[in-house]
């Protein structure tokens, strides 16, 4: 069924008020287009922006030089809005040309420009980056019914009392103050700072003592954190705990009118936002036998699908199940392996486990340290590692395709045998090696001793920079794929569906990781590692952000198709899931807009790697 | 047809000098109107007409934020038959207005343009039962019948073709958008956009 009237229930449209949209609907006509007509030609100055009913539109940047295919910038189709930027403008940089007979509403330019001018949410929505789009689709996709926890606000659910005490009090009274009021933290007042308050936790108080020499009689004063980051208490709790993501710290001052109300905790908020969380990381820690952590395992997928279902932001999806996961692979590891095992390797995850970044869990990766010194008994070291492997299987982590598993001797070796393996990968620069390179760069310890890990990733980080030649080669592969910026454009492609990995995934993740590597980045998430990025002034903030809602958008369309699948092949095995396709007819608008724009930031990311890393386009 | 024209300029004559003068006047723009009634049956002498709606034609514009509607309000009498056809409840009526006025402000939006309708003469005949005794003439407007229009399309690109004729059967063909069936405005909108393509597309 086609309407004939603008459907004004979602954004931008349903930002108007009765009085704007009554302005906007006498206004509209509908236009009609033959295949292959200018909609609005290069140049010319819109008549208005248009609103597809029936057809497909494509836009062609005809400035950039080589065939139609390589000018074709964007597709739109059914529902999709287009022109607004050359209404705003005046004027067309690109033409929009009906690929098909077309149908559109037709919004004219002048009523189109006084809403923007009159209605600053309305205008807000134009002025697009892909960061304000991503609010956008956030807001009408807040879940029906039920908790919502994208707008619970820290006033009516988290917030601690807060513990303030002088800055003269001791740091042995302030342990005790906090040992007795069952925290980790204390506010410390310093009126006489800049700062009203001061921070002090736990941690703070036990690296003053152990490491910068403190005795139990110093003020705290001295230790205290004076910047404290603060939220306000009217605020969403979301947002509370995206700054403690952003910022990677595991509390916030709450403050009211200035005033300090309370301290908000990180676990206090993720046991928040699910019950189910916190008692899964206890039934993870309790459990003593490989039978007792597969009851805990099997619980994850479904608590995946709450989250989503409850429209929890993907990124703190991804690092609530990549720390439950790795929780669950370093609990299998301690109760599998014998104490002199455990005290001489690091069991490692790598790929997109180490970089947090594997929501349903599609196969396993993940590689073994041993210590130079450590004498493992050939038999007890296969034994052990081949069952560590098929428990692994049996808890939920189907097995890797690619063989990157602790099972396989090349995936477990002595800290010095990595040493030479990885010097290896940087001469030979096969694709085979590249790939290796690029998933143990992902590494993440979980299990065993720490500090082989940290041996081997300080080594890595000294010694594999490489040069630029290096660097250029490492980075190719994310001009293998070509950004698939014409969404509806092939049939055949269509009823494949975009494969969301390829095209936008796998360029992002790997074009950071290059980054990373020739930044001496340590981080191995790639929002953290676009973080450290900024930080370090080698990559434009603009980019950046966009980089990380880019990611958001593809993760989650990806966990939707796959979460489709398991429900498809009634099973949470994530062995079963086959690929990564979505199907972009089926999105709605705005995820199409989304996606659109997310695609475009990929290719403009790639346009500027090319250059920061000299690869040959 | 011959009468019709006959009567007009015997209209045009009539009201030389009447406020409906510029009705009469020869069109110069380049709008057509595309003009759909809802009637209680098919009977042009004892039923009656239920809504009016008509839309503007410019190029390959239609003007759909300033169409035309209008429910007539007919007091107490909407058949049973009639509610299952269009879907009208009384309660659709409910602000509905004098025939008078619907016809007064339906002449006032055409003007002097052409009118487009799909079986159009059907339509007029009951306009005319209204617009005779209120004006005392027949809407003089130049009439565009639309399958006229789709006959011609479709045997001047096939000389050999039968065109099927049917509302449904040329909409299927021409694979438009159909846009709210059986109501007055939806109707007169799917004619727009069908005539529309047929003068646009090659």
């Amino acid at each position: 069924m086609v309407s004939e009237v603008l459907n004004t229930d979602i954004p931008p449209f349903d930002l108007l008020s009765d009085q704007e949209l009554e302005i906007l609907k006498q206004s509209l006509s509908i236009a009609y287009f033959d295949s292959g007509e200018d909609i609005i030609p290069a140049g010319g100055s819109p008549e208005g922006i248009y609103i597809i009913i029936k057809g497909q539109v494509e836009e062609y940047d005809e400035t950039i030089e080589g065939d139609r295919d390589a000018q074709r910038v964007a597709q739109y189709s059914e529902g999709d809005l287009f022109g607004s930027l050359a209404v705003l403008k005046g004027r067309a940089k690109d033409k929009y040309q009906a690929f098909e007979e077309c149908i559109c509403h037709l919004v004219p330019a002048k009523t189109f420009i006084d809403l923007v001018h009159d209605n600053p949410e309305f205008r807000h929505f134009f002025h697009k980056g892909l960061a304000t789009m991503e609010k956008q689709r956030s807001r009408i996709s807040v879940p029906q019914g039920g908790d919502d926890f994208s707008l619970v606000r820290i006033r009516d659910s988290v917030l601690r009392k807060p513990v303030i005490v002088s800055p003269t009090t001791s740091i042995a009274e302030a342990v005790g103050r906090m040992r007795q009021d069952h925290i980790d933290s204390v506010l410390v007042d310093c009126d006489t700072c800049d700062a009203k308050y001061g921070l002090v936790t736990g941690t703070d108080l036990l690296d003053a003592l152990a490491i910068d020499g403190k005795t139990p009689g110093c003020p705290v004063g001295d230790v205290a954190t004076r910047d404290l980051i603060t939220c306000a208490a009217n605020d969403f709790l979301f947002n509370a705990l995206i700054l403690m993501t952003r910022k990677h710290i595991k509390r916030v001052v709450i403050v009211d009118e200035g005033q300090v109300v309370g301290v908000s905790e990180l676990t206090d908020i993720l046991s928040y936002l699910t019950g189910q969380t916190h008692l899964m990381g206890v039934q993870i820690e309790k459990a003593k036998t490989v039978e007792e952590l597969k009851q805990a395992s099997k619980a994850l997928n479904a608590l995946i699908r709450t989250l989503n279902a409850k429209g929890v932001k993907i990124r703190f999806m991804m690092e609530l199940l990549a720390a439950l996961n790795g929780r669950l692979v370093a609990k299998l590891y301690e109760i599998t392996m014998p104490q002199h095992v455990l005290e001489n390797t690091a069991l490692t995850v790598l790929g997109s486990e180490g970089r947090w970044e594997q929501i349903v869990k599609t196969d396993q990766d993940n590689a073994l340290i041993i210590a130079d010194n450590f004498d493992w008994d050939d038999e007890e070291r296969t034994r052990l590692l081949n069952q560590f492997t098929e428990d692994l299987i049996s808890i939920g982590f189907p097995r890797c395709p690619g063989n990157i598993m602790v099972s396989n001797p090349e995936w477990s070796q002595k800290l010095s045998g990595w040493k030479r393996t990885m010097e290896g990968w940087t001469i030979s620069m096969s694709e085979e090696t590249q790939m290796k390179m690029a998933i143990s760069l992902d590494g993440h310890f979980v299990a065993g001793n720490k500090k082989l890990f940290e041996e081997m990733s300080l080594w890595a980080h000294e010694n594999l920079r490489g040069n630029d030649i290096f660097l250029a080669h490492f980075g190719q592969p994310v001009m293998n794929f070509g950004v698939p910026l014409t969404l509806f454009g092939n049939v055949k492609k269509d009823a494949e569906g975009l494969d969301i990995k390829k095209g936008g995934i796998f360029p992002l993740v790997h074009g950071v990781r290059a980054l990373a590597l020739k930044y001496r980045c340590r981080q191995t998430n790639t929002y953290r590692r676009i973080e450290e990025l900024i930080e370090k002034g080698a990559m434009h903030e603009r980019l950046g952000r966009n980089l990380e809602s880019a990611l958001s958008l593809f993760m989650q369309l990806r966990l939707e198709t796959q979460l489709e699948q398991l429900e498809e092949a009634g099973t949470d095995d994530g062995s079963k899931v086959t690929h990564n396709r979505i199907q972009v007819k089926n999105l709605n608008r705005l995820d199409r807009d989304l996606l659109r724009e997310a695609l475009h930031v990929i290719k403009e990311f790639k346009e500027w790697l090319a250059l920061e890393l000299h690869i040959r386009g | 047809m011959l009468t019709r024209t006959l009567k007009r300029l015997a209209d045009r004559f009539k009201n030389r000098d009447s406020d409906f003068r510029g009705l009469f006047e020869p069109y110069a723009g380049s709008e057509i109107v595309s003009l759909d009634c809802e009637m209680t049956g098919l009977d042009t002498k004892n039923d009656h007409i239920v809504s009016i709606a008509a839309v503007k034609i410019d190029g390959n514009k239609i003007k759909t934020g300033e169409a035309f509607e209008a429910m007539i309000d007919h007091g107490d009498w909407l058949s049973e038959d009639a509610i299952r056809v269009h879907r009208i409840r009384k309660v659709d009526l409910t602000e509905a207005v004098g025939l008078e006025t619907a016809i007064m402000a339906m002449i006032e939006f055409i003007g002097n343009r052409p009118i487009l309708g799909y079986n159009i003469q059907f339509d007029l005949k009951f306009l005319d039962r209204y617009t005779k005794p209120l004006l005392g003439f027949s809407l003089p407007n130049q009439i565009v019948e639309f399958a006229d229009v789709y006959r011609k399309a479709i045997v001047s690109k096939r000389p050999d073709a039968v065109p099927h004729l049917g509302f449904e059967e040329i909409i299927e063909d021409l694979k438009v958008p159909v846009f709210g069936r059986h109501t007055a405005l939806g109707d007169a909108t799917t004619v727009a956009m069908a005539y529309v393509k047929l003068k646009r597309s090659r």
